[in-house]
């Protein structure tokens, strides 16, 4: 059981890649550890924890797909398939100390950046805001929000990268 | 800026859901075909979901991206925030709002949770529920939205949305004209003296009693516009074309690509599309044996993937799950089968559908039929592997499978069994309408299909 709470950062990750947005992500999640907790008994030993626990993301994800009548248009459902797909092949389960590891990285790191990348990020993560909002709200324009997420984010991830090579 | 990049934009714009429907297609395509794609794309999301999560998590009530100077209050923006001026402002803008909601609440019992499924319209009913089955969605004009859809409901004008293969309903407007769609398919409906319909996917059918003098029955296609006096007719509407087929009276047709118009009676047939030829030909006689064409995108439920070097062309099953089952998550595919540019499909006693396709993993191959009457009007669903005389498909080294279903063992589906006094009791002899295939893992099961073949007991 400790296991599958483990993975609520992965299971976030394709949460968020299916619906789009954060907090519903968080709610799909919250929903579908319940059940993991109910149904722990049906995991069968041997086989990805993880694996498993994202189906039963799956489920809660297209529940709440439809209840909050998201689009499900033919192009969001080829691309919902092909997202399942990448993460059936490529997502992997990190270890807990390692989560950790990352996690102190990326507090550590995101005292390093400017105001401006912090702002922009907050709006972007926090406030779920879009790059004309953001723009808007900053007083930037769509095309400078757009570099300096970007600019940001890959200084953020350098910067951890470095530290956690230097850490091990 | 570089290949990586500008994915790393679109990747990351996708985690914000903030993709256009051709963005979406495009990104879909590129991690079907591209397993760096895949991988850039799972490892961007993971690294994104991690610093989201961080920055969120700090983001009250100490706020680990505050600096000391306070970032946001450097703009004027945020400085008008603080002024007395704003103050004012949002406390008459609170006020007005709270008397608006207040108004609403006294005068109409409105409730903002309740607006997604509000039961009763403020429009008078047009049209009476007098069959339907699978997942459907009822949009109506004052935008409320229904899934707890009866028989015998009445409905004011909307849009009526089948959101599965095996989804069908049907309407009778209070005149007696009944319409009917099938499949995957949305039809928007008014009648307001004259009915008007707005066919934008998908298959429908029709029986029109005659229409007042001068207000023909309007359905309207992404490429054509049908007037209707009084008549029998079934429409399929896909984005390049339309197909039109009158079992009786007549239809005009308008053609809006060139604004050609055409006639066409009983027993005939036109197929829009753009620089097609709009003359009306004979309904074509029907055919016991049938092959899907795969080569061309099929329509349908499910994604069309044209055929590469190591394998033919396929439609691929998509995840549904059942509005009747939501803990169920199917992976499945539709073909559509008469109705399109070849002749109908009759069934007959012995007939045998085989199905080739590919799958992941070892998987019961689950198929199911839709068919109707020779007049078009829907005449029930079937299901050749509840017997449970089909056994799980295995997988040969391409991953390649073939499943056999003999038409003497389909039972009638269980969504329409209630149904069943108005339905037929058998396929044998009926109209193949559209196919579907699926599997019932709890997951992805990479179900495609090359090719399904129906074979009359004659030709075996």
């Amino acid at each position: 059981m400790h296991a599958a709470f483990g993975c609520r950062t992965e299971l976030l990750t394709y949460a968020r890649s299916l619906l789009g947005n954060f907090a519903a992500a968080e709610d799909a999640v919250q929903e579908a550890l319940i059940v993991v907790m109910n149904k722990y008994d049906q995991f069968e030993e041997g086989t990805s924890i993880l694996a498993w626990c994202r189906s039963i993301v799956r489920l809660e994800v297209l529940r709440a797909k439809r209840r909050y009548q998201q689009d499900m248009s033919l192009a969001q459902r080829l691309l919902d398939d092909a997202v399942d797909a990448a993460f059936d092949e490529f997502q992997i389960d990190r270890k807990h100390d390692e989560s950790t590891s990352r996690r102190d990285a990326i507090r550590h790191c995101l005292k390093k950046i400017t105001d401006r990348g912090r702002a922009v990020l907050k709006s972007r993560f926090t406030d779920e805001l879009g790059y004309t909002q953001i723009g808007d709200q900053l007083g930037m324009t769509v095309e400078a929000v757009r570099k300096a997420l970007f600019r940001t984010k890959k200084q953020l991830h350098s910067c951890v990268e470095s530290r956690l090579r230097v850490a091990s | 800026m570089n290949t990586n990049q500008t994915r790393d934009e679109l990747f990351e714009r996708h985690l914000q859901g903030e993709l256009s429907d051709v963005e979406k297609e495009h990104v879909a395509e590129l991690l079907d075909s591209d397993a760096a794609a895949r991988q850039q794309f799972v490892e961007l999301a993971q690294w994104d979901t991690e610093l989201g999560e961080t920055i969120r998590e700090h983001a009250e009530p100490k706020d680990i991206l505050q600096s000391g100077k306070g970032t946001l209050e450097r703009g004027g923006k945020n400085r008008f925030l603080h002024s007395p001026f704003a103050t004012l402002v949002t406390v008459t803008v609170l006020f007005i709002i709270f008397s608006s909601f207040l108004y609403l609440q006294i005068r109409t019992g409105f409730a903002p949770e309740e607006k997604i499924v509000l039961s009763q319209t403020a429009s008078s009913p047009i049209a009476t529920i007098t069959g339907l089955k699978g997942s459907l969605l009822w949009t109506g004009n004052q935008g409320e939205l229904v899934l707890d859809m009866h028989v015998g409901r009445q409905l004011t004008g909307g849009t009526i949305e089948g959101l599965a293969p095996d989804s069908w309903f049907e309407l009778q407007f209070q005149d007696g004209s009944i319409v009917a769609i099938s499949g995957t398919s949305m039809l928007t409906f008014a009648d307001v003296g004259q009915k008007k319909l707005r066919l934008k996917q998908g298959a429908f059918t029709a029986d029109v009693v005659p229409q007042p003098v001068g207000k023909p029955m309007i359905v309207q296609t992404p490429s054509t516009v049908i007037e209707v006096v009084g008549t029998r007719f079934e429409v399929e509407a896909l984005q390049a074309f339309t197909t039109v087929n009158v079992r009786e009276g007549n239809v005009r047709l308008k053609h809006l690509v060139d604004g050609n118009s055409v006639n066409i009676p009983a027993d005939y047939r036109v197929i829009a599309e753009a620089g097609g030829d709009l003359s009306p030909m004979p309904l074509p006689a029907a055919e016991n044996y049938w092959k899907s064409q795969l080569d061309v995108q099929a329509g349908g439920f499910g994604k069309w993937l044209p055929a590469t070097k190591k394998r033919p062309a396929a439609q691929k099953a998509l995840p549904l799950i059942p509005v009747n089952n939501p803990n169920v998550s199917l992976s499945l595919l539709s073909i559509p089968v008469s109705g399109r540019s070849g002749p109908p499909v009759v069934l007959t006693p012995h007939a045998t559908f085989r199905v080739r396709g590919r799958l992941h993993d070892a998987a019961q191959v689950h198929f199911g039929i839709a068919v109707s009457y020779g007049n078009g009007e829907f005449a029930g669903m079937f299901r050749g592997d509840l017997l449970k005389k089909q056994p799980v498909s295995e997988i040969a080294e391409e991953k390649e499978f073939e499943a056999v279903y003999q038409l003497s063992d389909f039972t009638v589906d269980p969504c329409v069994r209630k149904k069943q006094d108005s339905l037929a009791r058998t396929p044998d002899g009926l109209y193949l309408d559209r196919l579907w295939v699926f599997t019932d893992t709890g997951r992805s099961s990479g179900l495609m299909v090359h090719e399904v073949e129906l074979v009359p007991a004659e030709i075996k």
